[in-house]
């Protein structure tokens, strides 16, 4: 067939739509939901601007089908953060000179948060390896680094702050679906 | 872009094999065939996704028995695997530097064999610990060796109705260690200018079993039986190891190309080979915990010929 | 009308760094002190003549280096061939040019048995030296950066070369340059004030993340004393925003600031206008003080500090408060004649740098790591600091890409590696370079407060300063870019 029907769940909202079989994921996010933090680098996989979290896994959208996306939940940079709050990823790049052009970011926004799933305090040498797929021209890497790291003690800091008022710490994992809300309402933060 | 093409996802295993018998290209991870595509290089009208087939998922470790992953496990799943980095230690480097964590979370160990480039990560490992192949079909069941099941450059003993299913890979002995470098030109994301892989197993300071195997050598990754034949009941040495390099130099006949002229294919193969067959030896000799360990690189004296005579010391 | 090209086109048929072949000769005394130096040059402009020429012009000036030298003759050349257009990157061909002069200067020391940090600082300018173009040198602080450099990576601690425990071949290696920004050039931009009291600049200096949209508020706030988040930058627009001239020669943060002050100070005018206005008093008797207060210098308790002007109603019903800044440097540039480029100012600025790097090179695969590098810029004034390292530290990534793994890669005239994975750029696992970097801040008379420029300079003697280390470990003379494996594993030995 040409055209697929798929159900997918973009940053918690669910679509019903009906896709190219030949369209990526990528320009189905760019194109059709207007989401346009996804960047085509290359187109083979080498750059990492187009990675986005598919069931929380970091994946190349240039390299995946939209096709394949029926039932899925999908995570791009426009869903890390709510309307008043920047996901601390976000803030602590900002905070630690991690971003320059720009153009790199998403992706690295998305591979960092699948890091941080995976290793709630990694080291530099696993962020190195765990981002290799991830170029970056402008900023040298480090303060990339920097800026993950500094996440970390931000996520430290607010899971504290909410058990000290006996609340639910947030996730921060990207792939429950209330994300955007469930981490940024209730309790109170020092 | 990609070209214009009709998707198939089957979930019935006999269909998707019709629907290969009729010349669809099939897919898995896509992180061959996609690229490919948006190169311009295939411009295939029908493409068989099979990630949908059960018949090809999942993966099962058994001790005593080894591994059997279907051929859709992934190399992120194979890279995060403790039992791969113990007891199939070369397969995790092999899988664990291909491409990065978003190519790992899709490219499978099905894919990278069915696309038959000499230069795939998986198959040297999966090579020394003599890996088997299943396909299967409409006539059923064939279980094949996976150094018998490369016949040219992208051929496979496979027939257009069969797909790869799963791939089978014993378990080595506690006696035994492997181990494979992958040559490459920056630290991450690239292709294997040129790889070796080895196994050991050792009895005393004897090795008993030998397997080398050669990635981006040869048009398809390959075994290198005059070597191992040098090196098969032989003590652990430098000069032994060195013998087996210049047999692996011969067998292997690498080739220019504008990516590296073949006499510096012949001199990394030479080195390499040195370097992993020692690395399979040390971790042949570890405890079982501690083959999950890497074992830093040394500059081995077999290499003194190029090593400088050392200097004001540091 | 919109025009995508994809990865393959964007190599092939876009632009990229020319290829150039130098050949230097250079004359020096026994106590290495450089006598004359020949260059000749040859660039490759790919399919079409665009900006090469411009790029060949102007490494022209900077080919001899930061150093003294009393003959020279530099003879460069420009042609076509079927590739890649060529054109200017980073650097603007001194980056290419810096890699030459370093190389030259390592040659020398090696010969004459000189350690090549002091071979340079023997020869290297000082203010009030004469350069290669007669001109009268100032803002120099070549030595400075040097040292600093040098110092960054312990440089007196280390041999030239040296064989660490696990048999590894190190060494270390230094360069300097002087890098001109295009000159004559020109900038304007507007500056208008809200009623609310924000500031809003219009300018045509276009953000790429180097952040000249926050150096420029910082300018106005730093003239003004007014608070940074009232001020904000409208997108570049060119049927809009005003004359800039480019984006490019690390020029922004000064011309642009240079107009920007200027605007500012008619902003101070206008509302010190509007004040007298509201006091009922003389125009004369109202200042703009230091400290952000618009002043009646009679009574000096009457006073609307700019972050409280909007409140204060002065611009109510008042003409707009609206400014034009311009700078230009036409008035101080002495146009080089084609005949010899002599000229007593051949550019408003030089940036003045140096870079050291130590390498680990293992002697089997032929593959290197840089472990460290020292940086030093003289960027006469941080106006931000964090962007100024920001632009060193991504540069010096940069120039570990050129130095070891980037080409542009011909067979029979077609492009083989116009894609990611071929053509390679330094990758996340290889960014483990422990880094320390001095911004010297030596001030330029003509930069607003003191300004130079370092979008640029950070990049350029990267390569250098890591093929001078790679020469010392391997114990050779690597004389072209990108250092490969193959060429480490067959390289010719110079004698001991």
């Amino acid at each position: 067939m040409q055209t697929v029907e798929i159900t997918v769940t973009v940053n918690g909202e669910v679509y019903q739509k009906t896709v190219s079989s030949n369209q990526t994921l990528l320009r189905f996010l760019r194109d059709d939901l207007m989401l346009t933090g996804v960047k085509e680098g290359c187109n083979e996989g080498e750059c990492g601007a187009c990675t986005v979290l598919v069931d929380g896994q970091p994946i190349s959208s240039c390299l995946t089908l939209a096709a394949e996306m029926d039932g899925k939940h999908v995570l791009t940079v426009e869903g890390l953060s709510s309307d008043t709050r920047l996901h601390p990823l976000q803030e602590a790049f900002i905070e630690a000179g991690s971003v320059q052009c720009g153009y790199c970011t998403p992706g690295m926004l998305m591979s960092a948060l699948a890091l941080l799933n995976l290793y709630s305090h990694p080291t530099r040498e696993q962020i190195r390896k765990e981002m290799e797929g991830n170029i970056c021209r402008c900023t040298g890497y480090t303060r990339i680094a920097d800026g993950i790291l500094l996440a970390e003690e931000k996520i430290d800091a607010i899971r504290e702050s909410a058990l000290r008022v006996g609340k639910e710490p947030p996730q921060f994992t990207g792939i429950d679906e209330q994300f955007p809300e469930k981490w940024n309402s209730q309790y109170e933060e020092d | 872009m990609l070209p214009k093409f009709d998707l198939y996802m089957p979930t019935d295993f006999a269909e998707a094999c019709r629907m290969k018998a009729e010349g669809m290209k099939v897919v898995a991870g896509g992180t061959d065939v996609y690229v490919n595509m948006h190169a311009g290089k295939d411009h295939s009208a029908q493409v068989l996704d099979i990630k949908q087939l059960k018949e090809l998922q999942g993966q099962r470790y058994v001790t005593g028995q080894g591994l059997d992953l279907g051929a859709l496990t992934t190399h992120r799943r194979i890279e995060k695997w403790d039992v791969i980095k113990e007891h199939y230690h070369a397969l995790y480097q092999g899988c664990s530097q291909v491409g990065s964590v978003q190519i790992r979370y899709r490219a499978t160990l099905g894919g990278n064999i069915m696309n038959g480039a000499p230069s795939a990560d998986s198959i040297g490992p999966m090579l020394v610990h003599d890996a088997q192949v299943v396909v299967a079909g409409p006539n059923g069941e064939r279980t094949i060796p996976l150094d018998k099941f490369y016949t040219g450059f992208k051929k496979f003993d496979i027939q257009p109705d069969e797909l790869l299913t799963r791939i089978r890979i014993p378990q080595p002995p506690a006696n035994s260690g492997s181990a494979y470098y992958k040559y490459m030109r920056r630290n991450a994301m690239d292709l294997a200018l040129l790889g070796v892989s080895a196994y050991v197993e050792l009895s005393g300071g004897t090795m008993t079993t030998v397997r080398i195997a050669l990635t981006t050598a040869a048009p398809t990754p390959m075994r290198s039986y005059q070597a191992e034949a040098v090196l098969t009941g032989q003590e652990v040495s430098d000069e032994v190891f060195a013998k087996a390099a210049e047999a692996v130099v011969a067998e292997g006949k690498p080739r220019s190309s504008w990516r590296s002229s073949a006499e510096f294919r012949q001199r990394l193969l030479h080195e390499v080979t040195i370097v992993v067959l020692h690395e399979a030896a040390a971790r042949a000799k570890k405890s079982p915990k501690e083959k999950a360990s890497p074992i830093p690189m040394q500059l081995y004296p077999s290499l003194a010929g190029l090593l400088p005579r050392p200097k004001e010391e540091e | 009308m919109k025009l995508t090209f994809d990865r393959h086109e964007e190599f092939e048929a876009t632009v990229c760094r020319s290829t150039v072949q130098y050949y230097i000769k250079t004359g020096v005394k026994k106590d290495g002190t450089i006598t004359a130096q020949q260059i000749t040059g040859y660039w490759d402009a790919g399919a079409y003549v665009t900006t090469n020429p411009r790029v060949d012009y102007n490494a022209g000036f900077a080919v001899n280096g930061p150093y003294k030298i009393p003959n020279a003759q530099v003879d460069t050349y420009v042609y076509m061939t079927n590739r890649t257009l060529g054109t200017a990157y980073r650097g603007f061909g001194v980056t290419e040019a810096a890699t030459l002069h370093e190389h030259q200067m390592d040659i020398i020391a090696r010969k004459l048995h000189i350690d090549p940090l002091q071979l340079r600082l023997h020869n290297c300018l000082h203010d009030g030296d004469v350069g290669i173009t007669g001109e009268i040198i100032s803002t120099c602080a070549v030595d400075e950066c040097l040292r600093a450099a040098a110092e960054n990576i312990d440089w007196a601690q280390h041999p030239d070369r040296w064989t660490d425990k696990e048999g590894n071949l190190c060494g270390k290696g230094i360069a300097c340059f002087n890098k001109l920004t295009g000159t004559p050039s020109t900038t304007s931009c507007i500056v208008k004030m809200n009623e609310n009291g924000s500031l809003y600049i219009w300018s045509a200096s276009r953000e790429m993340g180097q952040g000249v949209t926050t150096t420029m508020p910082q300018f106005a706030a730093e003239s003004l004393h007014m608070d940074l988040d009232k001020i904000s930058v409208a997108p570049v627009d060119t049927t809009m925003t005003p004359f800039d001239k480019t984006t490019t020669s690390s020029r922004s943060t000064f011309h642009s600031g240079n107009a920007i002050l200027e605007a500012c100070e008619d902003i101070k005018r206008q509302l010190c206008a509007l004040a007298s206005i509201h006091w009922k008093c003389d125009k004369e008797d109202v200042t703009y003080t230091d400290g952000g207060f618009i002043q009646r210098i009679s009574d000096s308790a009457q006073r609307i500090h700019i972050n409280e002007v909007g409140k204060s109603g002065i611009m109510h019903e008042q003409l707009p408060v609206i400014a034009i800044g311009r700078y230009g440097t036409s008035d101080i540039f002495d146009p080089p004649p084609v005949n010899g480029r002599q000229s007593s100012k051949p550019t408003i600025m030089w940036m003045i740098g140096a870079q050291a790097a130590i390498v680990k090179v293992n002697p089997i695969t032929g593959r290197v790591q840089v472990t460290r590098m020292g940086a030093a810029h003289d960027i006469g004034k941080a106006i931000n600091p964090t962007g100024c390292l920001q632009q060193i530290e991504g540069a010096i990534v940069m120039g570990l890409g050129h130095a070891l793994m980037e080409e542009m890669i011909y067979e029979d005239g077609n492009l083989r590696n116009g894609n990611m994975v071929d053509y390679k750029v330094p990758t996340f696992m290889d960014s483990d370079v422990e880094t320390k970097i001095t911004l010297v801040e030596n001030g330029h008379p003509a930069g607003p407060f003191g300004v130079k420029g370092i979008g640029e300079p950070g990049l350029v003697p990267t390569a250098a300063a890591i093929a001078s280390a790679l020469s010392h470990a391997c114990n050779t003379d690597f004389d072209s870019l990108p250092i490969k494996p193959e060429h480490i594993l067959f390289r010719k030995e110079v004698a001991d």
